[in-house]
């Protein structure tokens, strides 16, 4: 009994953390924050999550980082399809938009490019459109190669936006579509 | 069928009370037995009461997930059990922040660069012993313009990371990291 209830706790743990929407986390379409990621207001689950992934979190005072492994059919994100990462992107001294393996290291490919800066992105008509693509796009394209699960991190810094709560609007992050896979 | 389920009735409860208890503590010990820990991962690689500067262009001592490839990064570990340690960063245009990482890999504290005054930022660790030291020597007519960051725990990692919006303000970057100093008073 005791052993199979220790079995079954880490289990439920180890699943619980791998959840798209852990506990502690919030959910605003294909992206997911952890608000209260700093200091002794950290909830419990966000900070079992942080330790297990073992990155250094975006804090409050630097910005938001928001995490999208799934599209917004809420289907896993593949290097083999095409994306597209359109709409508004919210108000902030700057944002960075890069891609990684689920492991947390960068998705590498021959064009050396795994994400964009506020700085580089071509804007139209006050518009952001940004394909992530294993075929070449026009416009500004995120080359991916292989076959692997995908993580889009969206990190804004120096942002105005208050994401405590649910005070943040889901209206204001950019859509993550399926466009197609390569067969 | 009921004399079955009541023989097996103490079992699944009991498992179940098991199994809550583990996934509670489980939950809670997560953080501090992780190997994954950054602090613990940046402190045994990076130099002591020294600030050192990432350079992208070589292999990398600690590659830490998820990090923001456009960050740049200096690390300085910290010690402040003999004396403060004294952190001065002259910030630019670019975005710049400071995470104090505490032992345990959690933010104890962070400031960006639009707590700098006049383009510096200046930040004093230190125990709330070595702060009364420090408030007890201060002028009664002048304005503290260093900021003071009270540490219960003496050891702990320092986390600069800028920002290069384009691939062509990096040499930029690395220099305004290069000119940060991290020292024990």
């Amino acid at each position: 009994m005791l052993l199979t209830g220790l079995v079954c706790g880490l289990a439920i743990t180890s699943s619980t953390l791998g959840w798209l929407r852990p506990p502690g986390a919030i959910r605003y379409k294909s992206w997911v924050t952890w608000l209260a990621a700093y200091g002794n207001e950290f909830d419990p689950y966000s900070q079992a999550i942080f330790a297990r992934r073992g990155d250094i979190p975006t804090s409050p005072v630097e910005g938001v980082a928001f995490f999208a492994s799934v599209d917004e059919d809420g289907k896993r994100l593949n290097t083999r399809c095409s994306y597209e990462i359109v709409g508004l992107f919210p108000p902030a001294r700057a944002w960075t938009l890069f891609a990684y393996k689920p492991s947390g290291m960068q998705l590498i490919n021959e064009k050396g490019r795994s994400g964009f800066t506020s700085s580089e992105v071509v804007v139209d008509n006050g518009l952001i459109k940004i394909s992530l693509s294993p075929e070449p796009q026009a416009g500004n394209w995120l080359p991916t190669s292989g076959v692997s699960e995908a993580v889009l991190v969206l990190r804004l810094y120096d942002t105005p936006l208050s994401a405590v709560g649910s005070a943040m609007d889901a209206d204001r992050l950019p859509l993550l579509r399926r466009i197609g896979c390569l067969s | 069928m009921s004399g079955w389920f009541f023989r097996i009735l103490p079992f699944v409860l009991g498992t179940a009370v098991v199994a809550g208890i583990t996934h509670i503590a489980s939950i809670f010990l997560l953080p501090h037995v992780s190997v994954r820990n950054p602090a613990a991962l940046l402190s045994g690689v990076f130099p002591i009461n020294e600030l050192e500067v990432v350079d992208p262009s070589l292999p990398q001592k600690v590659t830490l997930p998820f990090a923001d490839p456009a960050m740049h990064v200096a690390v300085c570990n910290y010690d402040v059990g003999e004396k403060p340690v004294r952190l001065i960063i002259e910030t630019g245009e670019s975005f710049l922040s400071v995470v104090f990482l505490q032992p345990n890999g959690q933010i104890a504290h962070s400031v960006t660069d639009r707590a700098a005054v006049q383009r510096k930022l200046e930040i004093v660790v230190a125990t709330p012993s070595q702060i009364s030291a420090l408030e007890s020597q201060d002028p009664d007519d002048e304005v503290v313009q260093e900021w003071r960051l009270k540490v219960t725990e003496t050891k702990g990692v320092i986390v600069i990371r800028a920002l290069a919006a384009q691939p062509g303000d990096t040499t930029e970057v690395i220099a305004m990291l290069s000119r940060a100093e991290c020292y024990q008073e």
